[in-house]
Order: structure tokens, then C-alpha cells, then sequence
């Protein structure tokens, strides 16, 4: 006697979701256990996990010939989402549910020695697929399931344990099905904790992450410790566009496939913020690994990815940084598999000017000459090519600490970029871009010109200055977007000479410094 | 190069070998082909020279290919003057502990002409770069020899104060002389080499700087000049010890103050307490400049008006700013000030002030020495 069923379950690819068929074949015959498909090691450690389950919920083992197989066998799988389905598929050979339970369901989860089901990641993605496959419900571990019910349009069952699971299949028990209301969630968790109106005096800094927010520029922030670079930093997000929903349920999935949701929040409703440590390795910044996953870049997808003290990463890693920069997204290629994690990211840098942070001030500066120039430059080139916007930042004086004058909030600025951002949107639709700062050279001729006057102005500037053509053409393209906020056509005089007061740097600079 | 100088070029370079000892053996032998021709047996027997030195000696003697040396030294075009001997500067002979051999590329200072020598700190201020420049400047104007250590900071802008006036500037390294160190002088370097002055240096050519030559190399600056000027130092610095030599050596010393909490100006404001003269204007440069060519009893001809004074407004109100460009110049000073003091200072708006700055900026009255900091020429 051979009895054949087959569960659906789901395996994460990238940050997509696909659907797998847990098959499984219980028959009479010598004793005997065996998974195949492609499985990785902790997929095969379910074999024991399952079989304990099984009778620690109370149910007879009977030894049978059981083969599982989980298709289609030429994807890798990995992850422990599959132990739920292997019991259930084993549970129904045995006979002690319906194999017609088991369709149109779709199961995932982990289990423990005694039967119970523990969470798994990646179920936003899973259940956003699903529903796309025409799935009707899915069953998965209770903590999982405020996620899952994040999609609108298919039923979520929550459940605890498998002997729980086996009741609600068989109908003998009834399981409330999970709901959320998006809208409702993201209004109820708006509540900011950052705001611009913190951080007193510092207006240059301020008005500089303002036009980088509102072209969307990398930015690079100079300044002794304490000048409040990283406090800036952090409220870069809160002056951001608020997320549409599609992209808080984008952002969410990639949370949710790293493992990286905060407990009892299903969703990221705020722009991300991350900063990864100057340890971080290469793998770390941009996701991969044996088994791939996001890495801090994908994590900071349409937000702000936050590199303090920049000249103590190690070159390598920052130079991965290049290529997400131009594409937006990072591929990460492995020997049997391919995997694209999406990375569009604001890149927020932070640097001391020197070892001991203190210069210019000569008089408290221990370093030598050397080592200033050899501070900054670590800074690695290509990189410092994609920053536009670099601003220095001063240690904060007594007065201003306890200023009490009113400083604008995060929502008037963000009122002011979201303006000029819809204005780029408006001008760009032609070539499908979005940002001042993702223009290239024949771009910007185009969209960046000046009248004669100013032409005029920019050729002295370039003269005076020595600048080189790659800044020069960043200088335009922040010129636009300052000229964007303040809702000007035309670029003025104005504009450019506040785009050359935050011009980016460039290895040439390091040594004008106090003409070293 | 003359046979006879050829083995006073090898017994001055012998490392090891000092004046005291040099004199003893020239009495003994009298005269350098003597030594060179002696034996290990009889240079030892002379009262002080030990079996080491004379092994040193007798070794070097063996391994050095003389005649290469000298041909490069003449390929070069590098002057060798050697002690009590034609050409070795006055200056230099009455003083003790003094090279034994100079290498010079270029020229010597004329012993006629006064010569003034500026030093200070490597990591100096703007401030400082500004006054050790206009210190230089001034001077060449009245055809005095700038003197100092061709190193980064105050070093290097006073002699580039002195050349870009046109007058003659001096470098004394603690390298061989056709060594450019620091290599971002090169310009420096290349100019006193060729019209504007000289390089000199006691170390043999193609020699690398080394930490202990530079305060040797510091007694020769105080020795070469007739007045030292101390523009910014520490409490512990170089330029401390050429200011001691130059004690020793019964130099006049002058000293810019500085403000008692700067580090920078400790060392200046602790000589100006131990009995140094103090510039506390650019008159006093200019005095100076006067009294020395009254000692050495030259005049000056030329033009003198032509020297701008940087404390002299005349200048700025030539260039006729604006109402709001003089209110945001007018706050700029010598020392950088960060673009957000002047935002606070200022009553006019952010994105104008930076206009204006960069309009000063490209007239050529303002310079950012760092990003964000903005500091009057």
C-alpha cells in the first residue's frame, strides 16, 4: 500500500518567493527515512526534528518506507519553513488528516522537539507569492502571522503547535484568521522620536542634507567629533518623502527575508536608517553568502545607509559600494545561483578631518602633516567620485546649546524637498529618472543650462578654483536641485555659488589644505 | 676638483671623524695627503686616535670610490667650500662646532649683505603662513637674504615670500643638497637653485634626511644669518634649538607674540619672556630690515612704496566692494573663521553670504584654506 501526498510550501529566492511541493510517499516496506531536492544541511536536519515532533504531539510513528521529495529538485532549498509541511505530508500518509485538507493551503514553519511551531523568515514574501499563485489560505508559526496578514486578499491561520494544526485541518477546531489594517498600522506607528528642531545652529550642515535629500546626492559630512554629524545623520530619514505603501511592504519583505523585522512589527513604516560598524565585512555591506541574504545595503533600501567615520572602512568593502550606487540594486553571483537584492540608498558618509579630529584647529591638532593627508585620503576614490555634496560640520558653541530660539522641523523641510523632488520628477520623466543626482553628462547639458551670465560666472569659479570636470559637473547637478527648492526655472548665480560652497572633494583637495 | 682638495673632501666626509680630532690629525701629519697616505699603525699612534677611528678611517679609505664621488659632484654642479679656507663663509669661521665642508648648490649669502634668518613651526596657522610670507617679502624688498629651512609651514613661506618678491632666499637642509626635501618645495628648491639665492647643506650629497641632522643642520641657519626671526613655534621645537644656537652665537632674536593659550605661539612667547626682541607690527619688520642695512652700511635704491602692507586698508578700498560684501569681508580675518560663524555674524542670508564669499573668493581677496573656513589674504 502506497499512499502519496503532496504539501505546498514556499522557498525564498532573492527577495522573491517561489512555490515548492513538499511530495511525500509513505509505504509498506523495510523501515526508512530518506529527503532528496536539492536540500541544504539544516533542510535535512528536519528529518529528526519531524520524527520527534510527530510523537512528542502524540501520534504513532509505525515504521514505514517514507520518502520525502521537495520540487522542483533544481532549486537549492534552505531554511527550516519546510518541517511544518514534511509532518503534515507524513501526518496525511499516515492517515490522520485528509489528504483534501492539504489543498489550496500553503504551510510553512519550524518545529520543536515537542511538536510546537516556531517562526521563519521571509513570510511577507512568501505569502505576497502565494496570493499571486492563487493560494487561498496559508497556515503558518502564530508569530509569523501579523506579517503574513500584512497581504491583503488571502487567508492567514496562525498556529501553535502540530497537534493544533491537525485539528483545525480535520475541522474539529475553528482558528480566528488573522487581519490587519494596513493603513491604520501605518498611521498608528507615525509617531517620530527625531526631528530636525533638535539640533540647534549647524545651518550650513542642515541646509546641505536638505538639498541632498531633495536630489537625492550623496552626501559627505567633515567635522570634529561631537560637531553632531551622526545626530544629523539619523534625521535624514524623517525629512524624506513618506513611504507609498507599495514601498513599505518592498522594504518589509527584504526586512522579513533577513530575518531583520523587529519583534511584533510586521511592517517597516519608516524610512530605514542603517549604519553598519567600520568592521563590517564585504558580505555584511552587501548580502550573499553561502546561503544569500541581504546584506546592510538592501537593509537601507530607499533610505538613508549611514558610514560613519569613513576612512577607517576597509577600501575593499566601501569599493563593492559602486556598483549598487549606479544600479540601484546589488547582484550577487555564487557559483550555482544568482541572487538581486534591491539597493536603492541614500549614501550618508561621515569623516573626521584628521586622526585626532581636531584640525584645522593647528593648535590642538597633534597630528602631522602626513597624517592629515593621509587620513582623508584613505577615503576611497571612486567612492568620493559619487558623493556631490560635501559640507563641513563645527563643534557646536555653548550659546547655541542653550538657544532656545524655535528651529524648523523635519516637516516644513520635508514639505520643501517633497516640492522639489516632484518638480524633478515632472522635468526627468523624458529619460525615466527621478533624481537630479542620477544625471549623466549629456544630462545635464541638457537640463542643467545656464544663461550667459552665468556661464560667465561658473568659467571664473572654474578658473579660481581649479576645479576639475567631474566636479564641475556635480556642482551643476546640485545647482539644479537647489534651484529646484527654491522653485526657480533657471539656474541662477545664486544657486551655483551655494552649489560651489557645498561642492564635493576630490584627491586634489586634500592637498590645497593650508596649501600643504 | 685639485688633488689637494680632493683628500680634504675625503677626510671632511669621514662619518665619525669630528673637528677636534681633524685639527689633531692635521697638526700630526700636516696635511691631508699625508693622513690619506698614512698607515693604520701610524695614525694610531697618534695621542687620541684609537685603534677604532683609525680602523674607521683606514676603511673608508678602502671603500670609498673617491674619484666617482667628485665627478658627481661636478656633474651636479654643487660648490665645495671647506673650513678657514677661500670661500667658507665669515660668518660661519669664529663660531665653534662649525661644517668642516659646506656643499652649496647655487650661491653662498654675500658676506656684505645682511641676511635674516625665519623660522617656525611645520604645522603652523594660516596666521602664521601669512606673517613668515610678508616677513620674507618684506625683506626682499630691501634686498635682504632670507635664510631658513626649506621645510613645510613658516619655512617654506618665507622663502616663498622672499623669491615671489624676487629677492634671494637660502635653504639649509638636513639632506644631501641635490635631495629636495620636502619634495613639495621642489619649486622652492628649483628657484634658490637657479639665480635666487642657494642651497647649502654639510651632508654629503645624495644623503637622506635624517632626524638627527636637522638640529645640526638648525645651528647653521642661526650661524649663517645676522637676525633670527621666530614666527610661530612650540615650547619644544626645532626652531627653539636654532633660537639657542643662536644665543650661543650672539645673534639678535626677534619673536611674533601669540596668544598665551595658542601652543603655537609658547615657544615664541617664552623667548620674548627670556629677553627676545618682539614684532608687534609690520613697521617693526620694516625697522629691522633698515638697521641691518645701516650696520652693513648699504642703501637701499629702488621703489619703496611698493610694498603693500597687509595692515593697510588703502589697498582694499581700491578694490571697491559693496555695501554687503565689505559687511562679510569686513569680518574675515587672517586666522580662517567656519562658514557658520559667519552665518551668526552677519545679518544678511545664508545662500547670500555665500554668494558674496565666493564673488571675494574669485576677486582674489579670500581664501578657503579648508572647506568651510574662510580667511582674508
Amino acid at each position: 500500500m502506497t499512499i502519496f501526498t503532496i504539501v505546498k510550501s514556499a522557498v525564498i529566492e532573492g527577495i522573491d518567493s517561489k512555490l515548492v511541493s513538499v511530495e511525500t510517499d509513505v509505504s509498506n516496506g523495510i523501515p526508512y527515512f530518506e529527503m532528496v531536492g536539492d536540500l541544504a544541511h539544516n533542510v535535512k536536519e528536519a528529518k529528526e526534528r519531524v520524527k520527534t515532533a510527530i510523537k512528542n504531539s502524540g501520534f504513532q510513528f509505525p515504521p514505514k518506507h517514507i520518502i520525502i521529495n521537495i520540487a522542483p529538485a533544481d532549486i537549492k532549498k534552505k531554511g527550516t519553513v519546510f518541517e511544518l509541511p514534511i509532518a503534515l505530508g507524513i501526518l496525511a500518509g499516515l492517515g490522520y488528516v485528509d489528504n483534501s485538507a492539504l489543498n489550496d493551503r500553503l504551510f510553512v514553519g519550524e518545529m520543536s522537539l515537542d511538536g510546537k511551531i516556531n517562526p521563519v523568515n521571509g513570510v511577507l514574501a512568501m505569502v505576497y507569492d502565494a496570493r499571486k499563485q492563487g493560494i487561498k489560505e496559508v497556515i503558518l508559526p502564530r508569530k509569523n502571522a501579523f506579517e503574513g496578514a500584512v497581504i491583503e486578499g488571502i487567508k492567514i491561520i496562525g498556529v501553535d503547535d502540530l497537534r493544533q494544526t491537525i485539528d483545525y485541518l480535520n475541522g474539529k477546531i475553528h482558528i480566528k484568521e488573522e487581519n490587519l489594517d494596513i493603513d491604520s498600522y501605518i498611521k498608528n506607528n507615525e509617531k517620530i522620536v527625531e526631528d530636525f528642531s533638535q539640533i540647534n545652529g549647524q545651518e550650513s550642515l542642515k541646509r546641505a542634507i536638505e538639498v541632498a535629500v531633495a536630489g537625492f546626492h550623496n552626501i559627505l559630512m567633515i567635522g570634529p567629533p561631537g560637531a553632531g554629524k551622526t545626530m544629523a545623520a539619523k534625521r535624514i530619514p524623517t525629512i524624506m518623502p513618506p513611504l507609498s505603501k507599495e514601498e513599505i511592504l518592498e522594504i518589509s519583505k527584504i526586512y522579513s527575508i533577513a530575518g531583520s523585522l523587529p519583534d511584533n512589527s510586521p511592517l517597516i513604516t519608516k524610512r530605514p536608517f542603517r549604519q553598519p560598524h567600520h568592521t563590517v565585512t564585504k558580505n555584511a555591506l552587501t548580502g550573499g553568502g553561502r546561503r544569500p541574504i541581504p546584506g546592510e545595503i538592501s537593509l537601507a533600501h530607499k533610505g538613508v545607509l549611514f558610514l560613519d567615520e569613513i576612512p577607517e572602512f576597509n577600501r575593499d568593502t566601501l569599493d563593492i559600494l559602486r556598483q549598487p550606487l549606479e544600479e540601484k540594486r546589488i547582484v550577487i553571483n555564487r557559483v550555482y545561483s544568482s541572487c538581486i537584492y534591491p539597493a536603492d540608498f541614500m549614501m550618508v558618509a561621515a569623516a573626521n578631518p584628521c586622526k585626532c579630529g581636531n584640525f584645522p584647529d593647528m593648535d590642538k591638532c597633534t597630528c602631522t602633516r602626513k597624517e592629515i593627508l593621509n587620513y582623508l585620503k584613505s577615503i576611497s576614490g571612486p567612492l568620493l567620485d559619487r558623493i556631490d555634496i560635501c559640507v563641513e560640520a563645527s563643534k557646536v558653541s555653548y550659546d547655541e546649546i542653550f538657544n532656545l530660539k524655535e528651529n524648523e522641523s523635519s516637516k516644513i523641510i520635508c514639505e520643501r524637498v517633497m516640492k522639489a523632488l516632484d518638480i524633478q520628477k515632472e522635468r526627468l520623466k523624458a529619460c525615466g529618472k527621478k533624481y537630479n543626482s542620477s544625471l549623466n553628462a549629456g544630462e545635464i547639458k541638457e537640463f542643467c543650462r545656464l544663461g550667459e551670465e552665468e556661464m560667465n560666472y561658473m568659467k571664473k569659479v572654474f578658473e579660481t578654483l581649479e576645479l576639475s570636470v567631474r566636479s564641475y559637473h556635480k556642482i551643476l547637478k546640485t545647482a539644479r536641485t537647489i534651484a529646484d527648492l527654491d522653485e526657480s526655472k533657471d539656474i541662477k548665480k545664486i544657486h551655483l555659488s551655494e552649489a560651489v560652497c557645498y561642492r564635493s572633494i576630490d584627491k586634489k583637495y586634500w592637498k590645497s589644505q593650508w596649501g600643504m | 676638483m685639485e688633488k689637494e682638495n680632493k683628500y680634504r673632501y675625503w677626510l671632511a666626509t669621514i662619518e665619525g671623524l669630528g673637528t677636534k680630532r681633524y685639527d689633531t690629525l692635521i697638526k700630526k701629519f700636516g696635511s691631508e695627503e699625508e693622513i690619506y697616505k698614512a698607515k693604520k699603525e701610524e695614525l694610531m699612534e697618534v695621542k687620541g686616535i684609537g685603534e677604532k677611528l683609525s680602523t674607521i678611517i683606514i676603511k673608508d679609505k678602502e671603500e670609498r670610490n673617491l674619484e666617482k664621488e667628485i665627478s658627481y659632484i661636478e656633474e651636479k654642479n654643487i660648490k665645495v667650500y671647506f673650513k678657514d679656507k677661500e670661500g667658507y663663509p665669515q660668518r660661519l669661521s669664529g663660531l665653534e662646532n662649525m661644517p668642516k665642508i659646506l656643499f652649496v648648490r647655487g650661491e653662498l649669502p654675500k658676506e656684505k649683505i645682511p641676511s635674516v634668518a625665519i623660522v617656525g613651526a611645520r604645522m603652523c596657522s594660516p596666521y602664521g603662513k601669512t606673517m613668515a610670507n610678508q616677513c620674507g617679502r618684506i625683506f626682499a624688498h630691501y634686498g635682504i637674504n632670507v635664510i631658513s629651512g626649506m621645510a613645510m609651514g613658516i619655512d617654506g613661506s618665507a622663502h616663498l615670500g622672499a623669491l615671489n618678491k624676487g629677492g634671494k632666499s637660502f635653504g639649509i637642509l638636513g639632506c644631501g643638497v641635490d635631495v629636495c626635501y620636502p619634495r613639495e618645495n621642489f619649486n622652492l628648491y628649483r628657484k634658490m637653485c637657479t639665480g635666487q639665492g642657494g642651497i647649502i647643506s654639510s651632508f654629503l650629497p645624495k644623503s637622506q634626511p635624517k632626524a638627527c641632522n636637522f638640529p645640526i643642520r638648525n645651528a647653521y641657519i642661526s650661524g649663517l644669518c645676522d637676525l633670527l626671526i621666530v614666527v610661530e613655534a612650540k615650547k619644544k621645537s626645532g626652531s627653539l634649538i636654532t633660537a639657542e644656537f643662536a644665543i650661543a652665537q650672539g645673534k639678535d632674536i626677534y619673536a611674533f607674540p601669540g596668544r598665551i593659550t595658542d601652543n603655537l605661539s609658547g615657544g615664541c612667547n617664552k623667548l620674548i619672556e627670556d629677553g627676545a626682541g618682539i614684532i608687534t607690527g609690520e613697521e617693526d619688520i620694516e625697522e629691522l630690515a633698515k638697521h641691518l642695512l645701516e650696520l652693513k652700511k648699504i642703501k637701499l635704491g629702488g621703489d619703496i612704496s611698493s610694498l603693500i602692507k597687509l595692515t593697510d586698508k588703502k589697498a582694499l578700498n581700491e578694490v571697491k566692494l559693496e555695501k554687503k560684501e565689505l559687511l562679510v569681508y569686513s569680518c574675515l580675518s587672517l586666522q580662517p573663521k567656519y562658514l557658520e560663524e559667519i552665518f551668526r555674524e552677519v545679518d544678511l542670508r545664508n545662500s547670500e553670504i555665500i554668494s558674496i564669499l565666493m564673488d571675494l573668493i574669485i576677486e582674489g581677496l579670500v581664501w578657503e584654506p579648508v572647506k568651510n573656513y574662510y580667511a582674508c589674504y
